[in-house]
Formats: structure tokens, C-alpha cells, sequence
């Protein structure tokens, strides 16, 4: 039988957990609220300019542009990796590591053809750590300037699209759906690809109609910034809502485990006091 | 056939109908009216103001920088901020 001073200490110290985990749910689900509202915010933009890439891309002339190139032979992939800065979030890094590992294997690539774009301080740390190819690393900014990540971001996976050093751009993050269900998904960026047959094969007017290239590009830059940024703030309402899951969890099994303890505190201390009566029954049997 | 018009900002839907009659949008190049069956088109904005007209109806809103996609007799105006 453990003895009486050390469960003690042991419940002292699991309720201690438990009401640090019990803080950490309620900040994670203020910021939960916060994160939700802004990407609610942002969605219908991205909604609708994707509506608008998806159309000019089913237009068969706009196909000259770089954005369009499909790659005979498809060496070197890039991959934009989406993770959180923090752990203590259950398993919501993890499943994305599992997908970037999946879709680098499914490929059959080597680690020097894999391109890598982290943002999130988690990604960056388990990726060194396995030896692949950081081309860029955000660091830890992700929560404060999100729109200025997605700038930087979408500049150089464009330049390194056009320059050839990737022939495909995918990018991997975790999709909100709900509170309790945020799962990894992968869309393919680069090249564009039309969806569905040509239904309006009229050609578009680009106004102003001298430099068309120019706004073109301009666009489809943009549409990748957007694009960024509504996955970077779905992984961050995702983030919130996963760490929210995993510290009440961590606080209801402190409550069991409190509980256990207690029971078997209670019995400990059962056995101390009928032994002490034992003695003292003996001790005044024994002056009879 | 009556046009359909969708103006959203990064923050919400400014504008969603699905019976707009005429727009007036002021493009780069001058102001355009689009009537049903105008030809595709994209454009960025100037600052100025989106006039349409519904059925019985005219509204305006205010537009500074942005862009404009018109296919399918559908105009998707996406402002910035």
C-alpha cells in the first residue's frame, strides 16, 4: 500500500494539471471564436475569386500564360506546408506530416527533389529534423501578420514555378469543417488546371487591353496570396479547435485519474486507522 | 436573360442579385456599362462608384481598388479590403 503523504501529493499535483488544462481549453476556445470570425470574414472573398481563377482558367486563349505550363517530365515538387506554432493540439500536426509524407511517397521523390514552403514553426522543426529541403521557412509569425506570410510566401513559389526550379506546387493543410472535424487536404496549384470543358469559348478582354500580361499575372499572383491566406486561417481556427478537443480530454482524464487516486488514498488511510485501533485494543488487552 | 452581380470585399458580400438589369463599373479605362450579353471581360477598377439597376430599383456603392470578371453573363466584382 502506497503510503498516505505521497498519494496526497500525487492528487495535489494531478489537480494542479487539471486546472491548468482546464485554463488552456477556455483560452483555446476564445480564440477559437476570434479565429472563426475571421476566416468567416475572409471566405466568401476566397470563394469568390476562386470562382472567378476557375473560369478565366476553363478560357482557352488566357493558356499562354507560365502559369499554364504542364511539364513534360515532372522532377523537383513543391509542397506549401501549413502547421501550427504550438503543440498540445492533439493530433492535428501529425496528420499533417502524415499527408506531406504520403504525397512524397506516393511521388517516389528523394528528399533533394522535394521543395518545401513551411509555415509554422511545428512543420519547420519536423521537417529539419528529418533531414528534407526547407526552401522557405515563415517561422513563428504565423498568427500576427498572416496576410504579410501570404505575400511572401506567394512571391516565391510563383518566381519558382516560372523559373523551373518546380514543375508542381501543391499545397497541404488542414481544412476546417467544424469544431470537431478539421481534416489535411492537398490541392494541386501549379500548373492551372481547367476543370471542365470550354462552355463559353469566347475570349476574354482584358482591359487595360496594352499590357495584358501584366494584369493577368497580377491576378493569378493575387488569387495565390488569397488562397494562402484562407488556408492559413482555417489552419488557425483549426488549431484552436483542436487544442480546445485535446485539453478536455487531458482534463477529463485528470478528473479520473483524481479520482482513482482518491479511492485509493481513502483506503490507505482505512488501513492506517483500523491498524491504529488494533494496537490500541492490543495495548489494553495487554495491562488486563 | 438578367446578369447576375456578386461584389465581395476581403471582409463580407457587399452585393449579391440575381436580377440586375444594367451596371455601370468604373474600369480603368473609363467608365463600362454592361448590359446582358456584353462580352467576357476583366478589368481592374478605379476609385469610384458601382452603379446597377434592378428591376425597379437603382443603387450605388463605393469601389477603390479591385477587379472585375465578366463571363457567362455573370459580373464578379472583388474589392480590396
Amino acid at each position: 500500500m502506497a503510503n498516505l503523504k505521497s498519494i496526497k501529493r500525487k492528487i495535489a499535483s494531478v489537480k494542479n494539471t487539471r486546472q491548468i488544462t482546464k485554463a488552456m481549453k477556455m483560452v483555446a476556445g476564445a480564440k477559437l471564436k476570434k479565429a472563426q470570425l475571421a476566416m468567416n470574414e475572409f471566405k466568401p472573398y476566397a470563394a469568390a475569386y476562386e470562382q472567378v481563377v476557375v473560369n478565366m482558367t476553363n478560357n482557352i486563349l488566357l493558356r499562354n500564360s507560365s502559369f499554364f505550363q504542364i511539364r513534360e517530365k515532372i522532377n523537383n515538387v513543391g509542397f506549401i506546408v501549413i502547421t501550427s506554432d504550438r503543440g498540445l493540439c492533439g493530433a492535428f500536426n501529425v496528420n499533417i506530416f502524415k499527408e506531406v509524407l504520403d504525397n512524397i511517397k506516393k511521388r517516389n521523390l528523394e528528399n533533394n527533389n522535394t521543395n518545401l514552403y513551411i509555415a509554422g514553426k511545428k512543420g519547420a522543426d519536423f521537417f529539419k529534423r528529418h533531414g528534407y529541403q526547407i526552401n522557405f521557412n515563415s517561422g513563428t509569425a504565423v498568427k500576427k501578420e498572416e496576410s504579410s506570410i501570404a505575400e511572401e510566401l506567394s512571391k516565391i513559389v510563383t518566381e519558382d514555378f516560372i523559373n523551373g526550379k518546380i514543375d508542381e506546387l501543391h499545397i497541404i493543410s488542414s481544412r476546417y469543417f467544424s469544431p470537431i472535424n478539421q481534416k489535411p487536404d492537398c490541392k494541386k496549384i501549379f500548373p492551372f488546371e481547367k476543370t471542365r470543358e470550354n462552355v463559353n469559348a469566347e475570349d476574354y478582354v482584358i482591359e487595360p487591353d496594352s499590357n495584358d500580361e501584366e494584369v493577368l499575372s497580377k491576378i493569378f499572383n493575387d488569387y495565390i496570396k488569397v488562397e494562402i491566406d484562407i488556408r492559413l486561417f482555417e489552419s488557425n481556427a483549426g488549431e484552436q479547435a483542436s487544442r480546445m478537443n485535446a485539453m478536455d480530454n487531458a482534463t477529463r482524464n485528470a478528473g479520473k485519474l483524481i479520482n482513482k487516486l482518491t479511492l485509493s488514498y481513502n483506503k490507505a488511510r482505512q488501513t492506517a486507522v483500523t491498524l491504529e485501533i488494533l494496537d490500541l485494543v492490543n495495548g489494553a488487552n495487554a495491562l488486563k | 436573360m438578367p446578369l447576375k452581380l456578386k461584389v465581395v470585399n476581403t471582409k463580407k458580400i457587399l452585393i449579391e442579385s440575381n436580377d440586375v438589369d444594367y451596371c455601370e463599373i468604373p474600369a480603368k479605362c473609363g467608365i463600362e456599362g454592361i448590359l446582358p450579353g456584353h462580352i467576357n471581360f476583366i478589368s481592374f477598377l478605379n476609385e469610384g462608384k458601382i452603379k446597377y439597376k434592378t428591376k425597379d430599383e437603382h443603387n450605388e456603392i463605393d469601389a477603390k481598388e479591385g477587379f472585375v470578371e465578366f463571363s457567362d453573363n455573370t459580373i464578379s466584382i472583388l474589392l480590396k479590403g
